[in-house]
């Protein structure tokens, strides 16, 4: 308990550590002093072109990068938990191919000349392609998890197809906005977009907090959980529903961003376990400074131009990985 | 407890013409027993004569599809899964492995039938378990003697070790019942004894099921015998473990006598090809049957 305790302090303090400093650098870079000045008091004397920079564009997307790595982690470690699977990852379930076959329709349909309709289209394909999954695993009453974990890479496929269908027929300029889309991008961040995200990271995170111990209980099997009066069929849906909406939300401002809800979870159960509540907020935490560290690496990296996130998550955590899966190799 | 106690004491648990089929195979046929407060049942038979499945329509798995069973008197598809879970514990045969809990994390998990209001979930999402709760648990792992394994990654445990946790959690969650499924297979003889030795010395009225007749004989106040879904004998072990009923149900030759130190039934087996003629004379009779 008391390990959990000084692990969360210090991922809280690094998280704030690392915020400021997402802040302070970029393109434009701008002190700590100031940066600190700014937040401190609402009429200090810094620039206006600084405060815009950091009040209008920095603060509202390093904000979007926390709760979207935090966001990806918690869905994962939940999405793990209730199908039993390590694999098991928000991607899996057809959710981002949804949201990417959403965008594509809209693109297709409308252009791009309207880049407001596209988070909405997205959301919508995450929301047709999640629908589908639970009509499938809902129906199937025998063995849910694999009928679940099955449909869902089934529909993910499903979508796909039709996704490069769609791009087959549509001209080169709009192929290159999709694929900048499916990379991801906290770019679009802005005051009047990031609330959604952060309220589902905060409504997914209670639900996991409340039944954490039922969630665990999932983990030694379904008739075991039955046992213990749990109504298994109820808990996977309703907390397959919640992450499902919380990845739908993050997916439809920042597009496809791989790879942190499979990973996270296995880095912080390797390190911790997953017994305890306070695993769950590490878990959310570690997955924001990941985040948040690597919109810092894509913003910076190369002059003048962003990369796009997908690209570094998948390559520091595809390394970052595979050497865990050594260390722990030579471990037992 | 004495017999005669037993004997008058109002049944907990009972099954009422119990039959539970698939696709008109059918598992379970015509089922009448009754559990008694204090009483220690095991059930007995070949495999596949149904005891996981009684078990399971006995802890509210699998709904029968004729008949009922009924805890004290009411039918336990009447009651919430939740109250059930708190009059009935079980033990299960099987515990899946790679997932990273501490044996206290799972011990724990016997508190879910108890959490009954949000109230008490909040309190203990931001006070943590409270000292109550948590003495409760520590006693349960005193009494299976895993306190200084608690900690410990439940997967790292031994065969019997696993078995002495998931009694542990049992025990947390304070049921009147205990229903434990095959919980020695897979164990050493020195594990099987000391998990049902543990699993007797709690005093709680329990069912299990057994492949071990002397340990069945040995230690239940009355077993139950299935054999192709139908109950084919009931009684304490003096009554149930005789040859001739060891040879209808399982198809081997025995002695049975009475044990030096406690006096029940002892099964000793007879080996050897010859011993086992009459077995393959009856098969050829079944085969020519069909």
């Amino acid at each position: 308990m008391r390990n959990n305790l000084v692990a969360g302090s210090i991922l809280l303090i690094l998280t704030l550590f690392s915020f400021l400093i997402a802040l302070s650098s970029g393109a434009v870079h701008i002190p700590l002093s100031d940066v600190l000045n700014l937040l401190s008091a609402s009429n200090s004397d810094v620039e206006q072109l600084t405060r815009n920079i950091i009040v209008e564009l920095r603060f509202p997307r390093s904000l979007l990068a926390i709760f979207a790595g935090a966001g990806l982690a918690l869905a994962g470690a939940n999405l793990q938990m209730i199908t039993r699977n390590p694999l098991a990852d928000p991607y899996l379930f057809g959710i981002s191919s949804g949201a990417s076959f959403g965008v594509v329709l809209a693109m297709t349909i409308v252009g791009s000349t309207f880049a407001f309709i596209l988070p909405l289209a997205a959301f919508a394909g995450c929301l047709v392609a999640v629908t589908l999954l639970l009509l499938i695993a809902g129906l199937n009453r025998s063995q849910q998890v694999e009928s679940m974990l099955l449909a869902g890479v089934a529909l993910s496929f499903l979508f796909s197809a039709f996704t490069s269908l769609m791009l087959y027929w549509s001209d080169p300029q709009a192929v290159t906005a999709i694929l900048f889309w499916t990379l991801g991008s906290f770019a679009r961040a802005d005051w009047q977009n990031i609330w959604l995200p952060i309220v589902m990271v905060i409504v997914c995170l209670s639900c996991m907090l409340i039944y954490h111990r039922h969630l665990t209980a999932l983990l030694l099997g379904d008739e075991s959980a039955k046992t213990l009066g749990i109504n298994v069929k109820k808990l996977r849906i309703s907390m397959l529903v919640i992450s499902s909406l919380l990845t739908a939300s993050i997916v439809a401002i920042c597009g496809g961003i791989g790879f942190v809800g499979l990973m996270i979870p296995h880095i912080v159960r390797f390190f911790i376990g997953q017994g305890k509540r306070a695993n769950l907020i590490v878990t959310g935490l570690v997955g924001g400074i990941f985040m948040l560290w690597v919109d810092l690496l894509s913003r910076t990296l190369l002059d003048n131009q962003e990369l796009p996130i997908g690209i570094i998550t998948s390559a520091i955590g595809s390394v970052f990985f595979l050497a865990l899966l050594y260390l722990r190799k030579s471990r037992y | 407890m004495s017999a005669t106690n037993q004997h008058n004491a109002l049944p907990l648990l009972s099954c009422n013409n119990l039959s539970w089929s698939i696709d008109d195979k059918v598992i379970l046929d015509n089922i009448n027993v009754q559990v008694k407060k204090g009483q220690f049942i095991g059930v007995i038979g070949p495999n596949g004569a149904g005891k996981s499945s009684l078990l399971r329509c006995l802890y509210r798995f699998i709904k029968p599809s004729k008949g009922e069973v009924t805890y004290q008197h009411h039918d336990i598809w009447q009651l919430t899964a939740k109250e059930y879970a708190q009059q009935v514990a079980v033990v299960l045969q099987h515990t899946p492995q790679q997932f990273q809990l501490s044996v206290y994390d799972v011990v724990s998990q016997g508190l879910i039938p108890h959490q009954i209001n949000f109230k008490q979930t909040f309190s203990e999402l931001f006070a943590g378990i409270s000292h109550k709760t948590q003495q409760q648990i520590c006693t349960a792992l005193a009494q299976v003697g895993l306190t200084h394994k608690s900690e410990m990654p439940f997967e790292q445990l031994s065969g019997g070790e696993k078995q002495r946790a998931m009694i542990a959690k049992a025990i947390v969650q304070k049921s009147e019942v205990l229903i434990m499924d095959e919980p020695t297979s897979h164990l050493d003889v020195k594990y099987q004894i000391q998990i049902m030795e543990l699993a007797k010395s709690l005093g709680t009225t329990t069912v299990v099921s057994f492949h071990d007749l002397n340990l069945a004989s040995a230690l239940c106040d009355e077993i139950w015998v299935l054999k192709d879904g139908k109950l084919v004998s009931s009684g304490t072990p003096d009554l149930v473990i005789t040859e001739p009923m060891l040879s209808e149900v399982f198809d081997v030759c025995t002695h049975v006598k009475p044990h030096p130190q406690h006096q029940r039934p002892q099964v000793t087996y007879f080996y050897g090809y010859s011993s086992q003629t009459n077995i393959i004379d009856s098969e050829q009779g079944v085969s020519d049957a069909k």
